[in-house]
Formats: structure tokens, sequence, C-alpha cells
């Protein structure tokens, strides 16, 4: 199976966010390269370690 | 550096049977040759002036051609294996860096060919630095070389023995002919290694640099029954992950969480026996 080196997830709503966040951070595999907000939900951009 | 003249004369002279490796052949490389060419122009004029158009007379020019192809192969080979011999016995006694020694090999052409492998091989800039990267890339092109000679005349004989004069004729089988012989050149090997290292860092690459685009979806109950496990224990957290990581596309638990994929919970739920 391809392992993904960029995953980039969409549509993320406010009160979910900062949920996923600390389990990205739990799981250690990816860092977050960045966080955008259009039209009230979140865009957030991860990168492999 | 005494002993090192001394060996050098001795390696030189020929004196030394266990470094010039192998038996005395009943005719020479050189004789054989002569018979074997006015045998195959014989064969081909008749061949091609269609008074022996058959398919024994094409897999005997095809045969009889392989046969002095590996003539010179077979000498060609023991010329590399007993050069690396000689250098690395000498390199070794009188203590000299391998830049030193590569003069001391008695072909210089061969030598140049080696240089070029080598860098080809390893990169200009650490090519020659030591005597173990140099044997290692004569016993690597030499297997390499033999690898490809052998999966070229298995094709070849698969070949002659099932085609007609129609589907195979000489002048087809002289064209894999030339790829047997190239099959056993330094060019031939080194292409064939750089094919195999491309196809491996091509895999590698397109594994490591995968980018996807996901969408959030809300973590199902299905979800928070896997999401429990995987903070149940370090040996679960483990297993959960390493499950998502061959199994999915998705490369990360708390991402493939946020999937809604029903079926792909179900089957992870089954599999690690999750309650």
């Amino acid at each position: 199976m391809p392992k993904p080196n960029e995953i980039t997830m969409t549509d993320i709503p406010d009160a979910d966010l900062q949920e996923l966040l600390d389990e990205m951070k739990e799981e250690g595999k990816f860092d977050v390269v960045s966080k955008t907000k259009n039209n009230g939900t979140w865009t957030v951009k991860f990168k492999r370690k | 550096m005494r002993a090192g003249s001394l060996l050098i004369a001795l390696l030189t002279s020929g004196c030394l049977a266990s470094i010039d490796g192998g038996p005395p052949r009943l005719f020479s490389i050189a004789e054989e040759s002569a018979v074997a060419r006015v045998r195959l122009a014989d064969g081909e004029n008749a061949y091609y002036a269609r008074t022996a158009q058959t398919v024994l007379v094409r897999n005997e020019i095809i045969t009889g051609r392989m046969r002095a192809a590996d003539s010179y192969y077979y000498e060609f080979e023991a010329g590399l294996i007993r050069e690396r011999q000689q250098l690395g016995f000498l390199s070794s006694i009188v203590s000299i860096g391998l830049s030193g020694a590569v003069p001391l090999v008695y072909a210089e052409g061969t030598k140049n060919i080696l240089g070029a492998a080598s860098s080809g091989l390893q990169g200009a800039t650490k090519a020659f630095s030591d005597e173990v990267l140099f044997q290692k890339t004569v016993q690597v092109l030499a297997t390499q070389m033999r690898a490809r000679r052998d999966a070229v005349a298995a094709e070849m004989i698969k070949k002659m023995k099932t085609l007609t004069l129609e589907d195979y004729p000489l002048s087809m089988a002289l064209g894999d002919v030339d790829e047997y012989y190239a099959a056993g050149s330094i060019a031939g090997a080194l292409i064939e290694i750089q094919k195999t290292v491309s196809a491996k860092a091509d895999d590698a690459e397109a594994l490591k640099l995968e980018a996807i685009q996901v969408r959030f979806s809300a973590v199902t109950d299905l979800g928070k029954r896997i999401r429990a496990f995987w903070r149940s224990s370090p040996a679960n957290k483990r297993r959960a992950e390493d499950w998502v990581e061959n199994n999915t596309p998705f490369g990360s638990l708390p991402i493939f969480l946020r999937q809604n994929a029903t079926p792909l919970y179900q089957r992870m739920i089954n599999e690690l026996n999750i309650p």
C-alpha cells in the first residue's frame, strides 16, 4: 500500500480541529505544515516526519 | 619495497599458477575463432543462397556464433577476476593504495574500463578510493554479466526450438546474438545494473512521495471503538497503526478514523479482534 508523504484534510469544523491535531500528535507520524480557514472550516496540511 | 618488486616480477612472468587461474585450452581462442569464422561464413552464404535455408542451419549458425562469443567472454571474465586477485594480493603485501596499484595491472584497456565502471557505480569522487570497492565492483559486474547472458541465451534457445524461419529469420536471430554479446560487456552490465537501481528507486519514490487530499468526516461509532482500542495499550497502538499503514491508503490512524470508511472499520475490528 502506498504510504502518503503528505496529507491534506479539508472541511474540518472548528469544533473538531483540536481533537484531530491532538490525535495526530499522539500518533507521532506527521507534523502540521499549515492550517488555513476558508468559509468557516479548516484545511490542514500534514507532512510525514 | 623489495618484496613488492619480487612479487611484481613473479606475477608478470606468469609463474604463479594459482593466480593465472585455470587449466590450459586444447585449442587457443584464436585457433577456434579462425575455424568458426570460416564455417559460419560458409553456412551463412549457403543459408542466404537458399540452398540450405532450414531451421537446422539457422540454429547451427546461431549456436556457432554464441559459442564464439562464449569463448571470448570467458577469457574476458577470467582476465577481470585475475586482475582483481593480482591487485588485491599486491596491494595487501606492498601496502600501497589502490590508485598506486592500478598501474601494476597488465591490461591497460581493462584497467581503464574498470576505472570507468567503478566510477559509474559509485560516483566519480569515490572511484578507486579503496581496494574493497574495486573488488566488489568487479564481482558485481561479473555476476551481472553472467546473469544477463543466461537470460538472453535462454530466450534465444526457446525461440530456436519453437519458432519457424518465417517467425524467427536468421537476421532477427543475429540481432539477438548481438544482444548476447552486449550482455557480456561492462557497458551492458552497467546498463542492467542502472535499470535495476532506477526501477527500485522509482518504486521507493512512488511509495514515499504520495500526497493525498481527503475531506473530514465525523468519527463514527465504529471509529470510536477503534480509537479506544488504539489508546488501550502501547502494543495495541502499534497494531492498530500498522494495520492502517498496511491496509489503507491513508497512512495515519486519526485521518483514517475521519473517513467514514465503514467496511474497512469492520474489517479492522474483525482482524484485530477489537471489542
